[in-house]
């Protein structure tokens, strides 16, 4: 019984207190990814601790240490052992120090995210956005190192690198998405005209929307340059040089070293032979380059006022499927019984035709689609089911906002769909597209 | 690079099982921040005190499981976990953590994954289930199905889940 599979298959049997751990931990591992939640606990952490580094503890706490415990192999470990090594609980005055301490970073986090991005986002349309992260991602900027965290901005000169068993998301705003496998390195070149990468190590495979044709994306290795007016493909470096396979579209290969330039189309693949010539090989299937098409959920800000006009952080919602509870907050850095959320970005119809939209909901809801408006109920009132009609095309994707309020008591927002040949789900993740609007606050 | 940014990456990579730990104990979703974030906290501000042999997850659970209980004794609400029970949880993460090769996140972006591709009607069932926290008896109420077809659907729905997981991550026991 060592693996994950079989803890699911597991069977339970009342009153066996050892069962009932096994089954607690299954729980909570289900709850907690299946609840579509975004942790901010290690954010909140951290930015206490940068917050108040002054700890007696804290200043014994060196890098050498922390890496002997992310160097340190996994070893089985005695629950009676961690039993007798409980932690006494800081005071109350210690323990409301910190809490201030959280509250006061969030804060300041909170306005030079806005001063930063807001500028940013006016600005620079080649910066990416994290729409979704796994393991271990970590961005160079300016000399420093950041974990990568869902819905950060990566800019221009910024160095990205992906972990062994990670692996990176990231969506331009004119819906170029980039997915980086494991153990890859990619740097946003800091100059140049149009989206330049450079792939340093690894693979990355890019969904390319039509590209401006004075500014095509560029993708560099050691030994050639890609260029693209938007097309699907897949970037390789091996230790025999670097490969290119192309799902759909034609991208320009050109070999650094003799300037030897090839064209690859859709359904073929080239490899970058140090010497002689450049030939392109039909390749069967491009699979993983088919990752880019698939949803990732919907861009949401929250607000801690019912006008939107304090909007506190913005991440990226698997769905529309919440049930926070009874005067409860959907982060602890929104106000608890009054708050607003904008989702905004595309769902994409599995089939065309007329569908129901269906929203249950407490209290406002307002949705629009395609910049029209479809449902509108804003009001305090109880938990309530509201539907909606639309004619919906499979081979598009429909722009889609949805604005809720939540005054006092439930807080309920869920959203669902029904049509022909699509039984009444839950708007599922995968036909959901984010899209960042301008001036939207990150973090 | 300094100690604490080292940290950071180190509370990134623990942060979701922290939060399936602390979710196994606690079912308040703003409860289960706190916890985890002060667990956090408290483990880098006591981090000398972690033995050079002893996990560091396992290390991060304890400090997480007394922070929970605390909160829940707050609360008046039930506080106690039996000593049985707690080596029951501990062994579901130590067996998780000792796959080589395989790491959590990996886990989690499998089981997200493969949840997505649930049937509707099985994806549904675990959402209200999981998610929402609803009772079955409520659930089958309100899909107009008997108990015992809610209770199988959730069952097939953890068989569906753990074959898909096996595959996706290529493990033999699947």
């Amino acid at each position: 019984m060592s693996d994950l599979p079989p803890l699911l298959l597991s069977s339970t049997s009342p009153g066996d207190d050892h069962t009932e751990g096994r089954r607690r931990a299954v729980d909570g591992l289900l709850r907690s990814v299946l609840g579509a939640r975004h942790s901010q606990a290690g954010q909140r952490a951290m930015a206490a601790l940068h917050n108040a580094p002054s700890q007696p503890a804290q200043d014994r706490v060196g890098t050498a240490q922390i890496r002997a415990v992310t160097g340190r192999a996994r070893s089985p470990s005695s629950s009676t052992a961690s039993h007798r090594r409980a932690r006494p609980a800081p005071s109350r005055s210690h323990r409301t120090t910190m809490r201030q301490g959280a509250w006061a970073a969030a804060t300041v986090a909170a306005v030079v995210i806005v001063l930063v991005f807001a500028g940013r986002s006016a600005g620079d349309r080649d910066d990416a956005q994290v729409v979704a992260v796994s393991g271990t991602v970590i961005t160079s900027r300016a000399g420093r190192l950041d974990p990568v965290r869902d819905a950060m901005i990566i800019s221009r000169g910024e160095l990205v690198t992906i972990g062994v068993n990670s692996s990176l998301r990231l969506l331009w705003r004119d819906g170029t998405m980039l997915v980086c496998g494991a153990d890859t390195r990619v740097q946003i070149e800091p100059d140049g005209v149009g989206k330049r990468l450079r792939l340093l190590a690894g693979r990355l495979d890019a969904d390319v929307a039509p590209q401006p044709f004075d500014a095509p994306l560029r993708i560099t290795s050691d030994d050639a340059a890609v260029t693209v007016l938007g097309t699907r493909l897949s970037l390789s470096l091996r230790d025999t040089g670097t490969s290119v396979a192309v799902a759909r579209g034609r991208v320009e290969v050109r070999r650094l070293s003799d300037s030897v330039v090839a064209e690859v189309a859709g359904g073929q693949q080239l490899a970058v032979a140090t010497s002689g010539p450049l030939r392109s090989e039909t390749t069967p299937v491009v699979a993983s380059a088919n990752a880019a098409a698939v949803g990732t959920g919907l861009f949401g800000q929250y607000f801690n006022d019912i006008e939107m006009t304090q909007p506190v952080f913005s991440r990226i919602d698997r769905d529309v499927y919440f049930n926070f509870g009874r005067d409860s907050s959907p982060d602890p850095r929104i106000e608890p019984s009054t708050f607003a959320i904008r989702w905004t970005g595309q769902l994409q119809p599995k089939v065309s035709g007329r569908h129901v939209i269906l929203c249950q909901v407490d209290d406002g809801i307002r949705i629009r689609l395609d910049g029209r408006l479809i449902m509108e109920d804003w009001r305090v009132y109880e938990p309530r089911w509201i539907r909606a009609e639309v004619d919906l095309d499979a081979g598009r994707r429909h722009a889609v906002e949805v604005e809720y309020y939540q005054d006092k008591e439930r807080t309920v927002i869920q959203l669902w769909w029904q049509a022909k040949g699509v039984p009444q789900e839950i708007i599922p993740t995968s036909q959901l597209f984010p899209i960042r609007p301008a001036g939207a606050i990150d973090g | 690079m300094n100690g604490l940014d080292v940290y950071e990456i180190l509370v990134r990579e623990h942060q979701d099982m922290l939060l399936a730990y602390v979710s196994g104990i606690v079912d308040d979703h703003a409860l289960v921040e706190d916890v985890c974030q002060e667990a956090f906290i408290d483990g880098f501000r006591n981090l000398t005190a972690l033995r050079r042999d002893e996990s560091f997850p396992a290390w991060l659970r304890t400090i997480a499981r007394h922070r929970a209980l605390a909160a829940l004794r707050q609360r008046n609400r039930e506080a106690v976990l039996s000593p049985a029970t707690i080596a029951g949880m501990e062994e579901v993460f130590t067996a998780i953590e000792q796959t080589p090769g395989v790491g959590f996140s990996d886990r989690v972006a499998a089981l997200r994954t493969c949840f997505d591709q649930l049937p509707d009607a099985m994806r549904d069932c675990c959402r209200l289930h999981y998610f929402d926290g609803q009772r079955t008896a409520d659930i089958a109420e309100r899909l107009g199905q008997s108990l015992a077809a809610v209770l199988k659907r959730l069952q097939r729905a953890r068989e569906v889940l753990g074959d898909c997981i096996g595959r996706r991550l290529g493990l033999e026991d699947a």
